[in-house]
């Protein structure tokens, strides 16, 4: 299970094998913990300095548990619908990172230190997405694609915002 | 006599403070005494822009958003024929390059052997955030001054970007006493709170760089591929009809886009408020009408909504608060 909490968390699980998982971690509180464990450490490796919030994260996947799957088992629109998965998923898994307030102390190349600095943790609304009118020719837009775009290569991490959920190769972890 | 034209003269002195009282606001103070010579905060504000263009520096920056936190090295130059060339290294995460010839931008990905090649339109490149005049900016944005601090090494005073209206978020930028390069920018929500940084953790604005040409350390190098997107617009005006733009909100440049994968290009239209910048995406569709996804939601500073207009889909987003790309938005009609 462990597995694929940490699988979910890097957005490596479809939505067949997701929705499972994430139904578990509504009902399950070790399995919770477990979950806030994992982004304890992705966050200490990124050495970001986040406080996590239980009650916001318990928030969150009390509405998660009551979120219908509305993803339609259309051919044409597979594609586009597994992607917007992986957005909303990545909007899941990021919202549990944030807490509301993170206090993240900047240190100077001088090494002098800098007044700690209170970034707003902003949740994203999740992604609420009405598949059931989605089901015409044209797919959905790629928001992932045009957060590129609108961002040009203004920081590197542009390249790959947020939302977009890199495939890795198999035994790449 | 003598006690009249003693009433007469403390009615004169006391008159125009009497009006400035009975109407208790800034504006009507400034019609009565007419306008400021000049607004000092607006005047930093012109310097920031300006710096930026015109001066030579270099630097290491960090960038910071809710979600994550990066370094990066900027270096800029102009030369003798008044070009801007300015290269900005990644210094962690996947390595990138860009290099950029006034608004002509090359992105080096080694890791994915790519050039990207593109034109600057929508993206916030420190410290050349502010791209209007400080007229412009005005009409959306109350400036004053803050505090001298020091960053980097360097004296630094604050000048606060307050919005006029909710379409818009508030900024606070620290510039370089001396030359008034933007040292640190800050952008605030409508809940005061921090939701964009970039700041320079070490820089150098002597003026003492080395004016050789700026290359990629990556333009050398065979078998890469080059992607470009950005072709001129085809005519989005005679197809769409854009009302409800926020007020200051104007359109800075539109270019047709090629998605992979995707049949018909993408029109992207870009407005700016001279510290902000939307980008509105119309994807045509088959000619069929399509019906409504929408989506409302933030990444970082960034929010972003997608609907549909008759057989197109319209994605609009932006470092401005929801309400704003809402409003852009719900403005666009099929002609």
């Amino acid at each position: 299970m462990n597995e694929k909490i940490s699988a979910l968390m890097d957005g490596e699980l479809d939505r067949d094998s997701a929705a499972p998982v994430i139904r578990s971690l509504g009902a399950d509180a070790v399995q919770r913990d477990q979950w806030d464990c994992y982004h304890l450490i992705g966050a200490s490796l990124r050495r970001e300095a986040h406080l996590s919030s239980a009650a916001r994260r318990q928030a969150i996947f009390d509405r998660l548990a009551q979120e219908p799957t509305v993803l339609a088992p259309n051919a044409m629109a597979r594609r586009a619908a597994e992607r917007r998965t992986r957005i909303a998923l990545a909007a899941a898994a990021s919202i549990v990172t944030l807490s509301a307030v993170a206090v993240v102390a900047l240190r100077t190349q001088s090494g002098t230190r800098v007044a700690p600095v209170e970034l707003v943790q902003k949740a994203p609304p999740a992604v609420l997405v009405d598949n059931s009118k989605a089901r015409t020719g044209a797919a959905a837009p790629r928001v992932n694609d045009y957060l590129v775009m609108h961002r040009q290569f203004a920081n590197p991490a542009a390249l790959q915002p947020a939302a977009l959920v890199q495939p890795r190769a198999a035994g790449d972890r | 006599m003598l006690h009249r034209r003693i009433v007469l003269a403390v009615l004169l002195a006391v008159a125009p403070w009497a009006a400035v009282a009975q109407s208790g606001s800034q504006t009507n103070l400034q019609t009565y005494f007419g306008p400021p010579k000049s607004d000092p905060a607006m005047d930093w504000v012109d310097r920031i822009a300006k710096s930026a263009r015109e001066l030579p520096f270099t630097g290491v920056y960090v960038h910071q958003t809710p979600e994550r936190v990066s370094t990066s090295r900027v270096t800029h130059i102009v030369d003798k024929s008044g070009v801007e060339h300015e290269k900005i290294e990644s210094l962690d995460g996947p390595r990138t390059e860009i290099i950029r010839r006034n608004d002509e931008m090359f992105c080096y990905q080694p890791d994915r052997k790519t050039i990207r090649v593109d034109r600057r339109m929508s993206g916030r490149f420190f410290p050349g955030l502010i791209t209007a005049s400080a007229k412009t900016i005005a009409e959306n944005y109350r400036a004053r001054l803050g505090p001298v601090e020091r960053i980097a090494g360097h004296e630094c005073q604050w000048v606060v970007l307050e919005p006029k209206d909710a379409m818009r978020y508030m900024h606070k930028l620290c510039s370089e006493i001396g030359t008034g390069l933007l040292l640190r920018a800050q952008m605030y929500n409508d809940r005061n709170q921090l939701i964009e940084q970039f700041m320079f953790t070490q820089v150098d604005v002597s003026g003492n760089i080395a004016r050789q040409p700026i290359k990629s350390r990556y333009e050398q190098l065979n078998g890469w591929v080059r992607e470009q997107t950005a072709r001129a617009a085809q005519n989005v005006d005679a197809m769409f009809q854009f009302g409800n733009i926020p007020a200051g909100f104007r359109k800075v440049v539109e270019m047709s886009r090629n998605l992979v994968g995707r049949p018909a290009p993408v029109q992207h239209l870009v407005f700016s408020d001279g510290v902000l910048n939307v980008s509105v995406f119309v994807e045509s569709g088959t000619g069929q009408a399509v019906q409504g996804v929408t989506v409302v939601s933030e990444d970082g500073p960034t929010a972003f909504t997608t609907r549909a207009v008759a057989d197109s889909h319209v994605t609009v987003m932006g470092e401005v608060p929801a309400a704003a790309v809402q409003a852009f938005a719900d403005g666009i009609r099929r002609r």
